[in-house]
């Protein structure tokens, strides 16, 4: 029987969201002959994070826009079981979207721009305060928004996206405008949602981004040039990526040739030897097996190193491109 | 908790309000209908304020410059929020394009209302010093060309790049209809050249030029004069020839009817099916 989660709280709707909260089932979009999305299929569960991960014009923004219903495409959306096309105005109102290049309205103050969206969302003005707390704009409340910093008005965007405390969180680009503090108390905020149970879908093209998302046991979803190319747990993504962590061993006084030939003898055949290293290339769980086999052999090497492969190189390797 | 909608009648109506065009097009109207020289004249005793004298000069002198308040206004009012970034979270809301649409419409049709009611209706109280019905009249022909231009300054909107190049279409269309169409020039070429029935299109085309012919059948002629074959002019007998001197008001209603709905509907159905 599927879990069932009560959330939100100001939405009219009251939605109790399946396990399954968002269903993109095979989307292609076009612009002409330009397929900004083709055959798209993601799946994203309540109370967990996921990092949709791609270079720019990949077509992450497109599949956020698809999932908001704001442009026509081929295929199926559906929002905790509710289609996209059908319930466009139901799925917007479950859905807190912070656009990418998006900003308030500058001639509005902090308040009037809260003010604005708390009446097209439907709910209690007594919530604004509420968002003006959590933000931290009380002080700032009647400054208007062109007077505002990057990272304030990021926060006034953050604070409209969750106006109505909605189950699904969509974050496309969210880190962009924010500075160290602003990435830190981001990263707490992040932490409170999921452990509200909330579905957060996080675009970026940062892969460290994205590695701090395996902080959360994230999921990484990757799109190049409108297709999906990997996805899963960030691990699972590295290992189907068939990376493999690299371990180097300084040889210290032991002789460089016989440390190769008994790690060789252990069954480890990417073995060579780089400036007084010997470098190993094995899987992730296999390092202790290596450096059991060189202490077993009487070898006592002077230090070593691991190298885990990136989720740079991962992406390099499933795309064929850098990020960026 | 009111409808929705109101929130975007109530921004737009306050946006509208606090731009420096609308309030400088209040107090120029507001002097275009007072005229200056008509005052100094009524003060020296030389001419007596009569309605005909203000419901002529308020057409041929306001309302040319009407549309340069819809115009610039509502040619930002899509593209503008797509400049600024902030028509995708405004679409990404819980409320329908329909919605959206028609909140934009009447929060700005509204506030030009507003504007024009203070600028046209206050000269005219002073004027007349007291309310005239027939100046209701003018009043609501001004609304209805609002309409128009505000109708067609949407689908300016909808289909242009950026604000810019809206506001440089919207001019366009201002310099056409006030300038370039000028009836007294046309009318004089098309009478002498071809028959005066071709002058019949040639208003059609025109909403200014609607307008002014219905303030002019309705308010100015008297049912006398629209009897009078003479009194008609040459555009009114080739009214009268094809829809009777009875069915000149009707055809120039259902004219200026077909002017608001056409750009009104297309911009609308525009808006609703385009991607973001």
């Amino acid at each position: 029987m599927p879990r069932k989660v009560y959330i939100n709280s100001y939405s009219e709707s009251g939605v109790q969201l399946a396990e399954l909260a968002v269903d993109v089932d095979n989307i292609t979009k076009k612009y002409g002959k330009f397929k900004a999305l083709e055959d798209t299929t993601f799946k994203a569960e309540a109370g967990k994070i996921y990092a949709v991960l791609g270079p720019n014009g990949a077509g992450k923004t497109t599949m956020f826009r698809c999932m908001l219903g704001l442009l026509n495409f081929e295929g199926s959306i559906k929002i905790a079981g509710k289609d996209v096309r059908r319930h466009g105005k139901w799925v917007r109102g479950n859905i807190g979207y912070l656009p990418q290049h998006s900003a308030p309205y500058d001639d509005l103050s902090v308040e009037e721009n809260l003010k604005f969206y708390a009446g097209l969302k439907g709910i209690p003005k007594e919530r604004v305060k509420e968002t003006l707390k959590e933000i931290k704009l009380v002080r700032f409340r009647d400054r208007k928004a062109m007077a505002l910093s990057g990272g304030m008005k990021q926060r006034l965007m953050m604070g409209i996206s969750q106006l109505s405390d909605p189950p699904i969180l969509i974050l496309d680009e969210p880190t962009a405008n924010l500075d160290v503090q602003g990435q830190l108390r981001f990263r707490e905020l992040l932490s409170d949602l999921l452990g509200r149970q909330k579905c957060i879908i996080i675009s970026t093209h940062l892969l460290r981004e994205a590695h701090e998302i395996r902080l959360f046991h994230g999921n990484v979803l990757v799109i190049n040039r409108g297709k999906v190319v990997g996805s899963g747990l960030v691990d699972d993504f590295m290992k189907k990526a068939d990376l493999r962590d690299h371990l180097f061993i300084d040889v210290g006084d032991n002789d460089p040739e016989s440390m190769l030939q008994t790690i060789k003898k252990s069954g480890f055949d990417e073995v060579e030897i780089h400036k007084g290293q010997v470098v190993i290339s094995c899987e992730h769980d296999d390092k202790f097996s290596v450096l059991k086999a060189l202490s077993d052999a009487g070898f006592t090497p002077n230090s070593f190193r691991v190298e885990e492969p990136s989720l740079e190189v991962a992406f390099m390797k499933l795309t064929g491109k850098e990020i960026g | 908790m009111p409808p929705r909608i109101f929130s975007i009648i109530r921004k737009e109506f306050f946006d509208s309000l606090r731009s420096r065009w609308l309030i400088s097009f209040t107090v120029i109207t507001f002097f275009l209908v007072i005229g200056l020289p008509f005052v100094v004249a009524y003060a020296l005793g030389l001419m007596a304020p009569g309605i005909q004298t203000l419901i002529s000069g308020t057409t041929q002198v306001v309302f040319p410059f009407l549309p340069l308040i819809a115009l610039p206004i509502g040619s930002a009012a899509i593209v503008g929020e797509k400049d600024k970034h902030t028509m995708e979270l405004l679409l990404a809301q819980p409320i329908s394009r329909v919605s959206v649409y028609i909140g934009k419409f009447l929060g700005i049709f509204s506030a030009i209302i507003a504007a024009i009611t203070i600028g046209m209706g206050v000269a005219a109280l002073i004027i007349m010093e007291t309310p005239n019905p027939q100046y209701f009249m003018v009043l609501l022909l001004a609304y209805l060309l609002t309409a128009v231009f505000l109708g067609l300054a949407f689908l300016i909107s909808i289909v242009s790049k950026d604000r810019s190049m809206a506001l440089g279409i919207a001019l366009f269309f201002w310099f056409l209809f006030a300038v370039l169409i000028d009836m007294g020039f046309l009318s004089m070429i098309v009478t002498i050249a071809f028959d005066p029935v071709y002058m019949i299109p040639i208003v059609v085309a025109n909403p200014l030029e609607v307008v002014r012919q219905i303030t002019q059948y309705a308010l100015i002629m008297t049912p006398g004069m629209m009897a009078n074959p003479i009194a008609l002019g040459q555009l009114g007998l080739a009214m009268a020839k094809i829809f009777g001197a009875q069915g000149i008001l009707p055809f120039l209603y259902t004219s200026i009817t077909i002017w608001i709905l056409l750009p009104v509907i297309t911009s609308f159905v525009l808006f609703i099916r385009s991607d973001i």
